[in-house]
């Protein structure tokens, strides 16, 4: 991975983790919230080889853990998003082209997002972190999937219009 | 080629692992190097926060708004609901000290006349319709009420009972067609008989020809026999207008009464008095106008400067 491709995914994983703490924190979903920054990051990782998948993720995870509300170990949202990296980039031909497949896509993200918290609530209790109530991880997910399907036709072609951009323009000549 | 690409992404999978992994571990170990990197980034994010607070907190109402809606909604009806009781409330309290005011007045006129006396509530108001004036009372013959008592209000008189059972009585008004009672002018020996007519002006006809009436006379009851169903002295109301038609054998005249006969709510019946003629002591007091005081503002104009000095011209100065 290019030191510019490094530099342009921390500065984008910087901004949506700005975005989503200063701004879609605030906003008061019905239910349960909204994970812009996960959406987008497995938006990003459906288009992205192993290797540069594995790096965006274990960014993404650094800054994610850093996040000061959270009370959990430095690491853990960085291994669960390198595990969902490596199920991804594994899996990713088995989906197809998504650009052509918005349901597929829609999923993909519902799924991956759920999932993805699912495992780290679980992994945050095998440390010895305190685990919410059944009923409240059962509605933030499903506030979160329903959200993630939602906004998909609005943030799933952006990412990719953005990255096309963004990595075409570098390697043109 | 292929094989050594997939060696090398999964070697990076597992170093990446590994480092989250140590830092999982330096973290459980309670190392301040990442509490100081949280710290930074609280630091970094806190302008954003602070932009996005400012900027953007009516947008994250709206949500908030939109998304308890229905607890809104709860809360609106609830509180329409405790409106709704309040006023209620308001209209019982408001209902209650009039009737407070009325029964105040009504026993203050009693206590004067020292007569003894049952406060009782109106309860109903008999029909226009059959031209009778009547109002029911809530007190009965277990009160010690009877035919031909006398009921008055904080004014005056009100009327008479007519019909009693245990717990209710009927009052046929002053207004009542029907009604007729001896009157005085007050200061005066000049008698009359008064009627009503069914509206809420009475009819005074006096019983000497030769006597005279004029406009604002107070008229109070002259007394019946035995008391019964007036004592004497009970204000009954002022004369408005007097008919001075020529010819007419006797001096008739209209009388406004001093009791609001159309609002009444706490009246009394008189049970019994004393001996004593009250004479005209019990004519209401007229309202005593409060002198609204005015601003007297007194101005002494200065001189001015060029005035000074033509006046210096002119004395040679």
């Amino acid at each position: 991975m290019s030191i510019y491709r490094t530099s342009v995914t921390i500065s984008f994983f910087l901004a949506i983790f700005l975005i989503q703490e200063s701004l879609v924190n605030r906003i008061d979903f019905f239910i349960g919230g909204f994970s812009l920054y996960l959406a987008l990051l497995f938006s990003w990782l459906a288009t992205e080889e192993k290797g540069e998948a594995f790096i965006s993720a274990f960014i993404a995870g650094i800054i994610l853990d850093l996040t000061p509300s959270f009370d959990t170990p430095v690491g853990l949202w960085t291994a669960t998003l390198l595990l969902f990296s490596y199920l991804v980039s594994t899996y990713r031909e088995s989906l197809g082209d998504l650009d052509e497949r918005p349901i597929t896509a829609a999923l993909y993200l519902v799924v991956g997002t759920s999932l993805s918290i699912l495992v780290y609530v679980i992994l945050s209790g095998v440390l010895g972190n305190s685990i919410p109530p059944f009923f409240t991880v059962v509605r933030e997910i499903a506030g979160n999937g329903l959200w993630t399907l939602l906004f998909t036709p609005i943030y799933f072609p952006l990412v990719n219009r953005m990255k096309i951009r963004l990595f075409a323009l570098r390697s043109t000549p | 080629m292929a094989q050594r690409g997939s060696g090398r992404t999964r070697l990076l999978l597992v170093s990446l692992l590994v480092t989250a992994l140590f830092l999982i571990t330096l973290d459980l170990r309670g190392v301040s190097l990442l509490a100081s990197a949280r710290s930074a980034m609280q630091t970094v994010a806190k302008p954003f926060q602070n932009a996005a607070n400012f900027l953007f907190s009516p947008i994250g109402n709206f949500f908030g708004d939109i998304a308890n809606i229905g607890q809104a909604n709860e809360r609106l009806d609830q509180l329409k609901e405790e409106n709704k009781a309040l006023q209620e409330k308001i209209a019982t309290l408001k209902d209650m000290r009039g009737e407070l005011r009325q029964l105040k007045s009504v026993l203050d006129l009693a206590g004067r006349a020292r007569y003894e006396v049952v406060a009782a509530r109106v309860i109903a108001f008999g029909p226009e319709s059959s031209f009778e004036r009547t109002v029911t009372l809530d007190v009965g013959s277990t009160s010690g009420i009877q035919r031909d008592m006398a009921v008055i209000s904080g004014a005056g008189v009100v009327g008479v009972v007519k019909t009693v059972t245990a717990r209710s009585a009927i009052v046929q008004l002053v207004s009542d067609p029907a009604f007729r009672m001896g009157v005085r002018i007050a200061g005066r020996q000049t008698m009359g008989i008064l009627s009503g007519k069914g509206s809420s002006y009475f009819d005074l006809e006096l019983l000497d020809a030769r006597d005279t009436i004029k406009q604002d006379d107070v008229l109070l009851s002259r007394g019946s026999s035995g008391n019964r169903p007036f004592a004497p002295g009970i204000p009954v109301g002022t004369v408005v207008s007097v008919d001075n038609s020529i010819g007419a054998l006797t001096k008739r005249a209209e009388v406004r009464p001093f009791a609001e006969l159309s609002s009444l709510g706490v009246v009394a019946v008189i049970l019994s008095e004393e001996a004593i003629d009250p004479r005209d002591s019990l004519i209401p007091k007229a309202p005593v106008a409060i002198p609204t005081p005015t601003v007297t503002v007194f101005v002494t104009p200065t001189p001015s400067p060029s005035a000074k000095t033509s006046t210096k011209k002119s004395t040679g100065e």
